[in-house]
């Protein structure tokens, strides 16, 4: 039997890992709220956008912002945007949404842009070659877009592949159109009771540059609202990890302790053996 | 008395040109925070033609914004004006109601 010195030097390591492991579960649980408050208060922004923009437009065709564009250029292509995490705490969830990705790929049909380090090396052990890498970014306000708005308006269209918030303990993969994600946000806008032309209002510089601006500018809060998902999963899928390994952590401990207790009995009862037997040789004498 | 009454008057008429000063509603917001949010007398900012100062009773506008300071004036003429710097955004004018939306 091990000596209870050596099990509480065990005890004092697992506690450790014990609290840490509660720390990082509360840093999770902390940025999975602040992820929800700024996705509710983008959403509040979209919709307003949203509503200015079908008040304006005329016909249905979603452009992506690139009427200014040479058309010509636009490349005759399937551009798939895979966004992973950035290290590989939430690998599992990472492998699926690849894998599921590359069911679809063809490589004369489709350009791969991928978010997030982990995402890079997973393709790269499967040797697809990707056209290029964006670190996911670490920050959850402001994230800057427009290097990937620029991507995705040379393509003719645009699929988002993601992992998806569906509770603490579930999390999900998904893939959306681009175009159809700006609609489905504005889904849910309240629609517009009178329309905004030059009759009624004053352009600068002209109602065309505002409406191309206003198309990049939902692709733009789009794209973050995917990237925020993933990341809101992504700390739901490390709350997760972190909630087994406090609870096993917790058991480990109360084994360790059960262990070092009945260590301590054991030489509690040897000793108490070796001086029952000394007394009673001492009385046979 | 005379010069208490004076006074009276004095803020009595401050208190009048006040009342006519007109405000409209303006609310300056990114997709993550909102910067301003209330009633104003007028707003500067500065679009491809130039700088522009919008005032109450605006006609119905609607402007992309280049990057310069937004100076906002609020009732009273002591008070110093807000000035918020931006790199770009968008300004909807709609009776009365002023708002910018930044970062997009």
């Amino acid at each position: 039997m091990r000596r209870p010195q050596d099990i509480q030097i065990d005890i004092d390591s697992t506690k450790t890992l014990f609290d840490l492991t509660s720390v990082f579960e509360g840093i999770a649980s902390m940025r999975i709220m602040q992820i929800k408050n700024q996705v509710q208060q983008s959403e509040v922004f979209f919709d307003r956008l949203w509503q200015m923009y079908s008040q304006i437009r005329v016909g249905s065709v979603f452009n992506f912002g690139r009427h200014e564009l040479d058309q010509q250029k636009i490349i005759d292509k399937e551009l798939y945007i895979v966004i992973t995490a950035e290290a590989g705490l939430s690998g599992y969830i990472d492998q699926k949404l690849i894998g599921w990705m590359l069911k679809s790929y063809n490589k004369d049909k489709n350009d791969i842009i991928v978010i997030g380090h982990h995402g890079a090396i997973l393709l790269s052990q499967r040797g697809v070659a990707f056209k290029k890498y964006f670190k996911l970014p670490s920050k959850d306000q402001n994230i800057n877009v427009t290097p990937i708005i620029k991507e995705i308006q040379m393509y003719a269209s645009t699929v988002v592949f993601y992992e998806t918030y569906v509770s603490l303990a579930v999390q999900d993969v998904k893939q959306i159109s681009l175009k159809a994600a700006v609609e489905e946000q504005g889904k849910d806008a309240e629609k517009p009771d009178e329309i905004i032309n030059e009759v009624t209002y004053i352009f600068e510089p002209s109602a065309f540059a505002v409406v191309d601006h206003l198309e990049r500018s939902m692709m733009y809060i789009a794209v973050s609202q995917v990237i925020l998902e993933s990341k809101l999963a992504q700390y739901a899928s490390r709350f997760q990890a972190m909630t087994i390994s406090h609870d096993r952590a917790a058991d480990t401990l109360s084994d360790l302790t059960l262990t070092q207790n009945r260590a301590k009995r054991a030489i509690k009862d040897e000793r108490l053996k070796e001086v029952i037997n000394g007394m009673r040789k001492a009385s046979h004498v | 008395m005379q010069l208490n009454s004076s006074n009276n008057d004095q803020e009595q008429s401050k208190e009048v040109s006040n009342s006519k000063t007109k405000l409209f509603h303006l609310k300056i917001y990114a997709p993550f925070n909102v910067y301003f949010d209330g009633e104003v007398k007028s707003v500067s900012a500065v679009n491809s033609t130039g700088p522009f100062d919008v005032l109450a009773n605006h006609h119905n506008f609607l402007t992309l914004l280049n990057p310069c300071d937004i100076t906002i004036r609020k009732d009273g003429d002591k008070e110093v004006p807000i000035i918020i710097k931006i790199s770009k955004g968008i300004m909807q004018i709609k009776k009365n109601d002023v708002v910018v939306f930044l970062d997009v």
